[in-house]
């Protein structure tokens, strides 16, 4: 994929805070994404999604996840392991399942 | 010997030298002589070729090879030396063997010659095959070229397994979130307001690696939430379990469901609950509570009529009578509320009990689920009688494991159950092809077969489910009537998932008929141990049904090639599940 057609999105968190992230990656990772970005909705229309409930450190660990899971799909190198800090496991948990991802 | 004294009788005719009659033991020895040396040869002399012979075409020569299907014509002169006996078994048997296929192709022969040699045979041969082919789609069934011919078994196998490896290798947030919270759950006070369903999934995974003891189930279990659900409480104590439900159940407890349960489940818990008069228990599951005595259950159930909907007891081996009859009279009453579910499975339930089960047809008026399996008091008439009460709201239906059932239960749902949905009847070795045609062949003034969307009939009698009963059951599964050919879009449902391991009796065909009514809805099958399936069908299957077939089962089936397994079109597609494929080299076409 040239550098030309990468289309982002941005992901905002419950504080307001922007993240830009590419529309690959982030409906590959995330099933919920995907749908509303497929769909007739606003957020296909705008690219921007809202997410009223997530922080912005556990959207910030959830898109380096997003990331993690990108970068090492397809290739046959060594997984390392996806390092979850203790304190936001739990609200973690709940942003992934809403995110099905 | 018909055959012998008609070669004896050629020999003759041929004009060789007119030997004296021989009798038929010398006949037989002398075959089994030429065999047995035959065949030793073979095996002291691996690395010579056989060699290439007409034996067909030659008379003079044996016809006889390592398959059973020469023509044991007389050698000739030549073969005077016999004065061993060589008696086996197995030769004996060979030749009897070959003897059928002689005389299958003698038949054959006499039936060409009496027909006679028309010049058109052929082009009636090309147009018979030419119809069987038009009107059986999957004989014409090609697989994908495919470019792993030279491969070794393994490797076809993990690039097999690779595509779908590709999906999983990396594990979701979800599976890493869960097992790093389980991997240090002693560090976890409580949960806080998280969902029940995430709630189940972290009790799951803290039963899977044995980490469910009394701190965790405190955790687990924290007041105000809505759904106790545990996989596996074995190694939980009554104490606390009595402990966690005294503050869950005021607190708005909704759905109880424990399976495996044990000591915790017992008299202590179950007067606990009856005691607490709550006002808001809407299902009750509990599996394998060997210590809940039948008159507990009863009053459980007594008490929890007025707001319980949903209840399921499994492998508990004191309940009998009282309960059956404490469910048909407190949900016969007024104040109950609607029974809409009720599942027994593996009680001693003998017939004594069914009947107080279903004395007040009242008690199953509003049901929709319906699951008694392995009960042993079941009895064709137990299941009439239930059937005649419950019948016009059931919508799923499971009778799997009493293998004491026959046909005349399959006319019973067939009369009563006009909204069913899901159908098992797993397991009854008694129900015969015929019933289960019967079940689904429209007839008009009947009632209508039904519409089903779920069908299981695994390890029924092999021979009970045939393509006739696939043919009408998919037919009946999209409301069409008769065999019309009409090709409007299935808009009306079709099944969506069909279990039929174990039946000998499906073929290509019925797979053609399953595609021709389902194949847009279908998306789980299972044909283990189903030995007349072949590639072809089974490619034509997979290549017809669209996107939405996700999962298809074929253990045991040793017939299944690479043909199959490596050229169907979504070989890429890692959406389609192919399991239990046979684990051989499935490039020898030795087993048929």
């Amino acid at each position: 994929m040239t550098e030309e057609n990468k289309v982002f999105v941005k992901l905002v968190s419950a504080e307001g805070q922007d993240f830009f992230v590419d529309q690959e990656v982030a409906t590959t990772a995330s099933n919920t994404i995907r749908c509303m970005l497929e769909g007739s909705f606003r957020e296909a229309q705008d690219k921007v999604i809202r997410f009223p409930d997530i922080s912005s450190y556990v959207l910030e660990r959830v898109i380096k996840y997003m990331h993690y899971k990108a970068q090492y799909s397809n290739s046959n190198s060594r997984l390392p392991q996806f390092v979850i800090e203790p304190e936001c496991a739990l609200e973690l948990l709940i942003a992934a399942k809403y995110l099905d991802c | 010997m018909a055959r012998e004294r008609g070669n004896g009788g050629r020999r003759q005719a041929r004009g060789n030298v007119a030997e004296p009659e021989r009798s038929v033991a010398e006949h037989v020895r002398e075959r089994q002589r030429f065999v047995a040396e035959r065949e030793a040869n073979r095996l002291a002399r691996p690395e010579e070729q056989p060699q290439a012979n007409l034996d067909h075409a030659n008379r003079k020569l044996s016809g006889v090879s390592t398959t059973p299907r020469g023509m044991l014509i007389k050698k000739g002169a030549g073969s005077n030396h016999l004065s061993q006996e060589w008696c086996g078994p197995f030769s004996v048997a060979r030749q009897m063997i070959a003897k059928r296929e002689e005389a299958r192709l003698e038949r054959e022969a006499e039936l060409d010659e009496a027909q006679g040699n028309h010049p058109l045979d052929q082009v009636m041969l090309d147009l018979a095959n030419e119809q069987k082919r038009k009107a059986h789609p999957a004989l014409q069934w090609k697989s994908r070229p495919n470019l792993t011919n030279g491969d070794s078994i393994y490797a076809k196998r993990q690039k097999r397994q690779d595509v779908k490896l590709n999906e999983q290798k990396i594990p979701s947030l979800f599976q890493l979130c869960t097992r790093f919270l389980v991997d240090n759950f002693d560090c976890v006070d409580a949960l806080g307001n998280v969902d029940s369903s995430i709630r189940a999934a972290i009790a799951k995974e803290l039963v899977g690696s044995n980490k469910l003891d009394a701190q965790a189930f405190h955790a687990i279990a924290e007041v105000g939430i809505e759904a106790l659900e545990l996989v596996d409480c074995s190694s939980i104590t009554q104490e606390d379990l009595c402990d966690s439900l005294e503050k869950l159940l005021p607190s708005g407890l909704r759905f109880l469901v424990l399976d495996q349960c044990g000591r915790c489940f017992g008299p202590q818990a179950a007067n606990l609950i009856v005691k607490a008069r709550v006002k808001n228990l809407f299902a009750l599951a509990i599996g394998g509570a060997y210590v809940l005595s039948d008159a507990d259950a009863a009053s459980l159930v007594r008490t929890l009529s007025s707001t319980l909907s949903s209840i399921e007891f499994k492998a508990c081996p004191m309940l009998g009578k009282e309960t059956a009859s404490a469910i048909s009279e407190s949900y016969s009453s007024a104040t109950s509320a609607k029974l809409l579910e009720l599942t027994l499975e593996d009680l001693p339930l003998d017939a004594e009990s069914i009947a107080s089960l279903t004395a007040i047809p009242a008690a199953f008026q509003n049901i929709q689920s319906l699951g008694l399996r392995f009960v042993d008091g079941l009895t064709d008439q137990n299941v009439d009688e239930i059937l005649r009460m419950s019948g016009p709201t059931l919508e799923a239906l499971d009778l799997s494991g009493n293998h004491q059932l026959t046909d005349s239960i399959l006319s019973s749902i067939r009369q009563n159950c006009s909204g069913l949905r899901s159908l098992s009847l797993e397991g009854l070795k008694q129900l015969s092809s015929e019933g289960l045609e019967a079940l689904f062949l429209h007839v008009p003034g009947m009632a209508l077969p039904p519409m089903l969307r779920r069908l299981n009939l695994a390890n029924c009698d092999h021979e009970a489910v045939s393509d006739e009963v696939i043919q009408l059951a998919t037919q009946a599964a999209i409301r069409r009537q008769g065999d019309t050919d009409v090709h409007v879009a299935n808009m009306l449902g079709g099944l969506v998932f069909l279990n039929i391991q174990g039946s000998t009796r499906l073929t290509d065909i019925g797979l053609e008929h399953l595609v021709h009514a389902c194949g847009d809805s279908l998306v789980e099958v299972n044909f283990s141990f189903c030995t007349t399936v072949t590639d072809k069908g089974l490619g034509y299957l997979v290549d017809k049904c669209g996107n939405q077939l996700s999962k298809v089962q074929i253990w045991g089936n040793a017939q299944l090639s690479d043909e199959f397994l490596d050229g169907h079109r979504r070989v890429d597609d890692p959406n389609v599940e192919v399991v239990g494929a046979w684990i051989k080299k499935s490039t020898s076409r030795s087993v048929r």
